[in-house]
Parts: structure tokens; sequence; C-alpha cells
């Protein structure tokens, strides 16, 4: 752990970023080394900020509800549900079960490709090229379902207020197709993973490294399959109604907090996905799936939250009388997951240091839209990364 | 006679070694890509039109305290490697006193040096030089020394010299201690190599070091030695992309990448055919009795090829131990040997 | 000629994601790299190192941030070098670029790539499919072999 006495050793600082093999996306990584121990380390992520929220400000909501999408092209349809669910939650809107079951589909179907996705790249940083062509092969099916399922790749756009789109329902044929497509990959998923558990190599690349406690994962916020893997047990699939009332799993909960627990935690999550799709595409209602009696109108201070293949996802907004959006605020999971990576860095090798950051899954385009506003002053201000860091990590 | 096959060999035994190699790398990524489900690219791109392409592209000076030397570091590990592959000739063993174990070892030593002389020279735009102003947020560690990608990277390579390459000298000197000699035709000659007059239909004649078990061991341990040298998967921690991207040779651009690419092809011939000739006792000669030197030199790669393909990067938590590993392995060698 | 058929077969390509969405740059690392599509055996090899580089690939608007080191970036790229813009965001800066009405212009994103080097192949589309990226890479080659 991060104790004072390291911390003065430290010899040289590597910078990692913006533009990284590792990364990907543009954010950056101080990384102070004794030698090439790691003591301390810095993660700035301001470079993606697009001022997203600034640009709903005033859009009718249906329109900004769209713009959500964009916020992040992994994770887009939780964003746009959750913004959906908001509004209606805040405005009482009645929702035919059946868009339900569909938007829980395109969630989870989400998850496996966000989950396979990382395992992807976790393991191209652990210089695994096989299983990492091997899980972006696992991925393919997955965007094609979800291809098949709403007529785009990356931008579902499923949900609207009120149901689901129409081109996204779920037909007789639909339903037979994508559960054979689910079939084997099912199979192949689980043998798959018995061979990275089984692997010793990668397994003494990723046992003892990234060690996050319980403790620590509480007190710097680590969310999702991260805190899960360090043993907290919470996932906000079995406080949502949509998941809570129909579907049957398991919430994976790892005790170790490695990196290898944070990898398993993924690896089954995946299979736990297939299992409510399966699910879900059994038990779908013969309903329309959309109901347009709706008005949209004045709307108080709503709130959703919802389970995100990287956490806890957190909007809300107002609406004036038109329908338009006042103070949209969209909170993403991999902000405070990498504040706990940068604790759990610490006293690793320079190149596990760059695993375990990429452990938590940082998707930096959702982070860094954060938003002050201060009653009593009477005006915002955007949360500056050292903000951040002082709130999340120094001052506690 | 042996003035004119000493010129004869001079010339075209690094010409062959030279178009050869050019294959390799294409040969390595076909195969992974094979194993990883997918086509992968043709099997001259890597290694020949990639060389090419970089001869045609524009000169830039690098960004590097001595520009001109940190370019000719490269040459300099090419000509060593065709020095290499002479050294083991038949035709050099009268010419210089050089054609041992020992030269051969020391000249390897000189190659990996390199890599710590390429790191200490590049400053490449995508570690330190990135703009971006988060010095002047601080951190609680302020005013610390900024570090390079190339500079971790030639201290990774220290390291992996002072550890890594115990197995290939393993592996160099157990055909030293069964023979008894460390001339290296010598070593040949042991196992019915004959100097004066070789075809191909004396190998099956041969009596190969490998087949013996001091003879399995040191190959093991040259193997792993081999990985280690060329720093391919599992050793490439000095040219990890999960941090230092390409490590020393960032800044290498147009012809000076050329010669880096052809330098990395070369040492990886010259490297598996100095295994041949030890191993199998087929030297490289010139005439029919090259073409069974040049395949069997082909698999060293292709094992490498293959190993790689099913390992991550290991840091040096598994290197360390890996590396005493085999080179006991190659000890264990050397007390079959001696018994 | 041989200027010519060596640039034809090999061509390394390097990404830079200038703070986008994520969606065109997991498509063209995760999907057209990947074992499905295999770019690789149209002879395009992934790079990270401008001095390695041909082809700088550049996804998402080009945030205000990011924008020195993108110029640096292709100043470090030797010629002959190509420019391709892939997705909404990169050829004009998408929903981002101009935010309309009362709130003018953007604080935060410069624009499309455009605005800062210059671009020879734009690849539309939000994002734009596999296909089209391959698609796009492959007739952007003999561009490249003609260059000087």
């Amino acid at each position: 752990m991060a104790d004072v006495d390291r911390k003065d050793r430290a010899e040289v600082e590597v910078p990692l970023g913006m533009v990284h093999s590792a990364l990907l996306e543009p954010f950056r990584i101080r990384l102070f080394v004794d030698d090439e121990v790691v003591v301390d380390a810095e993660i700035t992520y301001d470079t993606a900020h697009r001022g997203i929220e600034r640009m709903m400000e005033g859009m009718p909501v249906q329109k900004g509800l769209i713009l959500t999408e964009r916020i992040c092209g992994i994770c887009s349809h939780i964003h746009i549900w959750n913004g959906t669910r908001m509004v209606e939650r805040g405005l009482g809107i009645e929702v035919p079960q059946r868009a339900h079951h569909i938007r829980v589909i395109g969630n989870e179907m989400e998850r496996l490709h966000s989950h396979l996705l990382y395992l992807g790249h976790a393991f191209e940083i652990l210089g695994h090229e096989t299983f990492s062509m091997r899980c972006f092969m696992f991925r393919e099916p997955v965007q094609n379902m979800l291809f098949f399922l709403s007529g785009n790749r990356v931008h579902y756009t499923i949900p609207v207020i009120g149901g689901i789109r129409p081109r996204c329902d779920i037909d007789k044929d639909k339903k037979q197709t994508l559960l054979a497509m689910l079939k084997s990959l099912d199979e192949e998923l689980k043998a798959f993973g018995n061979r990275v558990i089984n692997d010793t190599l990668i397994v003494s690349r990723i046992k003892d490294i990234g060690y996050l406690s319980k403790e620590d994962a509480i007190k710097y916020g680590a969310l999702g399959p991260n805190m899960r893997a360090s043993g907290v047990n919470f996932d906000w699939r079995i406080k949502v109604p949509e998941y809570k009332d129909n579907f049957d799993f398991e919430v994976i909960v790892r005790e170790g907090g490695t990196v290898l627990d944070r990898v398993a935690c993924r690896l089954f999550e995946c299979l736990e996905s297939i299992k409510i799709i399966k699910q879900a595409l059994e038990t779908l209602p013969d309903e329309e799936p959309i109901n347009v009696g709706y008005e949209l109108g004045r709307m108080g201070y709503s709130t959703s939250y919802n389970e995100a293949a990287r956490g806890e996802i957190y909007d809300s907004c107002s609406l004036d009388d038109l329908g338009r959006i006042q103070s949209y605020i969209n909170r993403t999971p991999s902000m405070s997951s990498l504040s706990a990576m940068e604790v759990s860095c610490i006293g690793d090798h320079l190149t596990d240091a760059t695993i375990t950051i990429v452990s938590c899954d940082p998707c930096l385009t959702c982070t860094n839209r954060v938003t002050v506003v201060d009653e009593n002053k009477d005006k915002e201000y955007i949360l500056e990364p050292e903000d951040i860091r002082r709130l999340a990590r120094r001052k506690i | 006679m042996e003035a004119k096959e000493f010129v004869l060999t001079t010339i075209f035994i690094p010409v062959v070694a030279f178009i050869v190699s050019t294959w390799i790398p294409g040969i390595m990524r076909k195969i992974q890509a094979r194993i990883q489900l997918r086509i992968g690219p043709p099997i001259l791109t890597p290694g020949f039109w990639a060389v090419l392409k970089f001869i045609y592209k524009e000169r830039i000076e690098p960004v590097s305290p001595f520009p001109r030397l940190y370019h000719s570091l490269p040459l300099i590990g090419l000509f060593l490697m065709f020095f290499i592959i002479l050294l083991t000739t038949p035709a050099w063993v009268d010419v210089l006193g050089l054609t041992t174990l020992v030269a051969v070892a020391g000249l390897m030593k000189v190659e990996e040096m390199l890599y710590i002389f390429m790191g200490n020279l590049s400053r490449s735009i995508m570690s330190v030089r990135m703009p971006y102003p988060d010095q002047v947020k601080g951190a609680i560690l302020k005013g610390n020394a900024r570090r390079f990608f190339e500079q971790v990277s030639a201290i990774r390579t220290f390291k992996l010299i002072s550890i890594g390459s115990f197995p290939l000298y393993i592996g160099l000197f157990v055909p030293a201690v069964v023979t008894g000699t460390i001339s290296i035709v010598g070593v040949a000659v042991y196992q019915g190599f004959n100097t004066t007059s070789f075809a191909i239909s004396d190998i099956f004649s041969l009596k190969p070091l490998l087949w013996s078990i001091p003879g399995v061991l040191g190959a093991i341990s040259y193997f792993i030695g081999y990985l280690v040298i060329l720093n391919e998967y599992p050793f490439s921690i000095m040219h990890t992309k999960a941090d230092v991207i390409e490590g020393p040779t960032l800044e290498y651009a147009a012809w000076a990448r050329a010669s880096y690419y052809l330098m990395r092809e070369a040492t990886m011939f010259v490297m598996s055919s100095v295994f041949v000739t030890l191993y199998f006792g087929i030297p490289p000669v010139l005439g029919w009795a090259l073409i069974p030197h040049v395949l069997l030199a082909m698999i060293l790669p292709v094992a490498a090829a293959v190993v790689s393909a099913f390992t991550p990067v290991l840091t040096f938590k598994q290197i360390y131990p890996l590396s005493l590993g085999f080179t006991a392995l190659g000890i264990v060698g050397i007390i079959f040997a001696i018994l | 000629m041989l200027k010519e058929i060596s640039r034809k077969n090999a061509i390394h390509i390097m990404l830079v994601y200038t703070g986008g969405c994520n969606g065109c740059d997991i498509e063209i690392v995760n999907a057209v790299l990947s074992p499905f599509y295999d770019i690789e055996q149209y002879k395009v090899i992934l790079t990270w190192n401008p001095r390695e580089a041909d082809i700088l690939a550049v996804t998402g608007p080009v945030t205000k941030k990011m924008e020195p080191a993108l110029k640096e970036i292709y100043a470090a790229i030797p010629e002959p070098k190509l420019v391709a813009a892939i997705g909404s965001c990169a050829i004009n800066g998408g929903p981002y670029a101009n935010l309309g009405g009362d709130l003018g212009s953007s604080d935060q994103i410069v624009g499309g790539v455009s605005k800062v080097i210059p671009v020879d192949a734009n690849i539309p589309g939000c994002p734009p499919r596999p296909e089209d990226v391959l698609q796009a890479v492959v007739s952007v080659v003999p561009l490249l072999a003609k260059k000087r």
C-alpha cells in the first residue's frame, strides 16, 4: 500500500499517454517509479471532454436522449436506457413489459460485448495475442446479434420514451435466430474461460498484482465488477425492478481483489448475461412494445440508477414546461474505478501497473463530465481532475 | 584454392543469410496468424516489402543527442551478425584465430549491448515529449526527473543481459564441453563433418549432438537464450506494447528503420544458423550443403513463433526464475557431458 | 516501379484517438484487426509508432487538449503519409462542432481533423462499418503509392 517512506524514494517519473498502445483512449498516466516499481500513480483524464451535458441543455428531451448515446461507443445502450428510464420515472409513464424485456436484452448483449472487448484488450496488454484474437472472435457474433437486433453495430438506439423503437422489436424469426446464435457462444465461452483460468503463464502474470482490498474498494469507490472482485456484494441489477422481478441470475462476487479476480469476474458475468438473454427471449410477452399515450411536460428532479457493464451509472435531470432538458447530469463508473486503480497499482512492476489500470476497464469518453452546481453561490463549474483527486483520495 | 574459397564464402554466405532472413518474419507472422484463426499478411510483407518501403521513405533527422551514432547502430548490428555467421564457416578457420565459441559469445554480447545504446540515444515523441500540460498541475511528488520509455527499455535490456542471456551461453558451451574444443568447426568435425568435401548425402552419416542427452538439454537452453536475445515473446519486456511501446527503436524512421529490420532479421537467422552448426554439425559451406543448413535454420524461428503465440509477456518476476531454471538445465547437460 | 510495389505491399497504419466516443476506435482496432475481418491479409499492419507509420487514422472530434499532440504526431511521420479521418466526428466534428443556436461553437472541440492537419480520406458513418473501413483503406493505397 501507499506508505510515505516508499514515496520519498521515487526516483523518476514515467509518463504514459496520451497516445499509447496500452491505453488506446487518450488519457495520461504519470507513474512514479523506484527502479521499476511503482510508488505512486496519477491518472489525468480530461482529454476526451466534449461538453455533452452542456449541449443537452435546453434540447427537447427526445433529441437529447439520443445524444446521451454518443457519450460512449461501448456502453451506448445503457446511457440511453438509463436516461429514458429516468424520464419515465419522473413523468410516471407506463412502459409495456415487452419493452422492458427487449431493453434488458440490449443491455445484456452490450455487457457481453463490452466484457469480451475488455478481455481481449487485457490479453493484448498481457502480450497474449492469440487469446486476445480469440476474444475478438467471440465478440464478433455478439456484434452481429446486436446488428441483427437493432440495425447498427455500435449505436443501437433501442429505447425511446414509452417503450422501444419498432425496428428493434423481436418477432418470432428473430427470436429463433438469436437463440441459435447464443447457444454456440455459451459453450465456446465456457471452454475458453476454462482455458484462461488454467493457463499457468497467464495466471502467473495476473495472480498477485493490482491488489485492492475490500476497504479500499469501498473507500475509493471502485464500482461494478471491480468492486465485486474485491468482495463487495452489490449489483444494481438486484435492485432495478426490470431485472429483479423477471429474471433469475447470480451476482458474481470474488474475494481476491487482484487482476485475476477482475478478469475472472467478467468471464463469469458473461455467462450470467447469456443466461439472462435466454430467459428474456423465452419469456417475451406478446404485446405492443411501445406506449405512445403519454404527454411530456414539466418534470421535477428525477434520477435513475442502473448497472452498466462497468458498474453503477447515474443519470438525473429535470424538464421544463415544453419538455426541454435542464441540468442533465450523467455519472459513469470509470471515474471512481480509476481512482481506485491509482491506489491498487502501487507496489507493482511498471508493466504490471498498466495491466492493473486497464483491468478496471476504463472508459474515458464516459468520464470527465462532472459538473458541480453550487446552489448557494448560484454557479456551476466543471470538476477538474485535481479536485476529483482531492475529494476522492487525499482528503478522506 | 584456399584464397578463392575464402573470398567466395565471405561474399556469398552473408548474401544468402541476407536473402533468407527477409523471409523469416513473414513466416513467423503467418504461423502466429494461423494459430489466431486468421489469414495473416503475405510471407514477404513484414520482412521484405516493409524494408524496401522504408528505404524509399523520406529521411528524417531523429530526435537524439547523437543522431548519426543512433542511426549507425543497427548497421553495426547487421555487420556483427554477418561476422558471426562468417566465423562459423570452415573457410575462415585458418584465416583468423577468432573462429571459436568465445568469439561468438562475445559478439552476441555486443549485439545485446547495442540496445542499451539505442535506448539511451532516443527521445521519442510518444513518451516525455508528448505535449500535455500535466506538470503544471502537480502531484504529491514534485520535481522528479522524467524518464523516456527508451531509457526504461535500456534499463530492462541491462537486466536481461545480466540474467536473461545465461541460457544462451550455457547452450553455446555445452557442445564445447562435449567435444572438448572451443573451435566451432572442431565441434562440427566431432559430429562427423568433413571439412574437405561435404555433399548432401553425407548428412545422413552425421551423428548430431542433438541426439544425445547433453545435446537436448543444451538445445533447450539455447532456444530460451534465442528468445531472450531476439526479445521475442515471452521475453519481449524490453519492447512490450504494455508500457514502452517499441522501446529503443522508437525513433528509427525511413532507411534507419529498414536497417533495424534487417538487423533483427539477420539476428533471427544467424542465431539459428549457429545452432545448426553446433547441434547438427552442418556449418554453412558453399555448395548444395547450404540448403539443409538453411532449412534446419528455420526450426528455431518456427518454434519461436509457436511459443510466442501462446505466451504473454513475462515480467522480471517470471524471467529471473525461468532464466535461472533453464540455466540449471544447461548445467545439468554439462554435467552429463562430463560424465 | 519497385517503390510503388513495395508501398502497396506493406502499409503501416497508426491510430490516434482524439476524444471520440470509442465507437469508431473500437470498430477499427477490435473489429477490423480481429480475425473476422483481419486487415493484415490486405498487407496493412498496425503500429503505435509515428516514425513507422504511413497512414494516420484519426477518430473522433479533435479536442483542444489533443490538438498539439495530434500536430506533433503528424509531424513525426516521415513522407509519404496519408491521413484518414474516420467517422462523422473526425470529418466535421459531428454533433460537437457547432452547438447551434445561442450556444455558438464549442469550447472544448476544435472541430474536424481537417482543421488541424490535412486530411486525404474521409470515411463517413457513425460509426463506419468495418467493411467500409476495409474498402477505404484498400482504395487509399494507390494514393500512397503514387506519392513522390
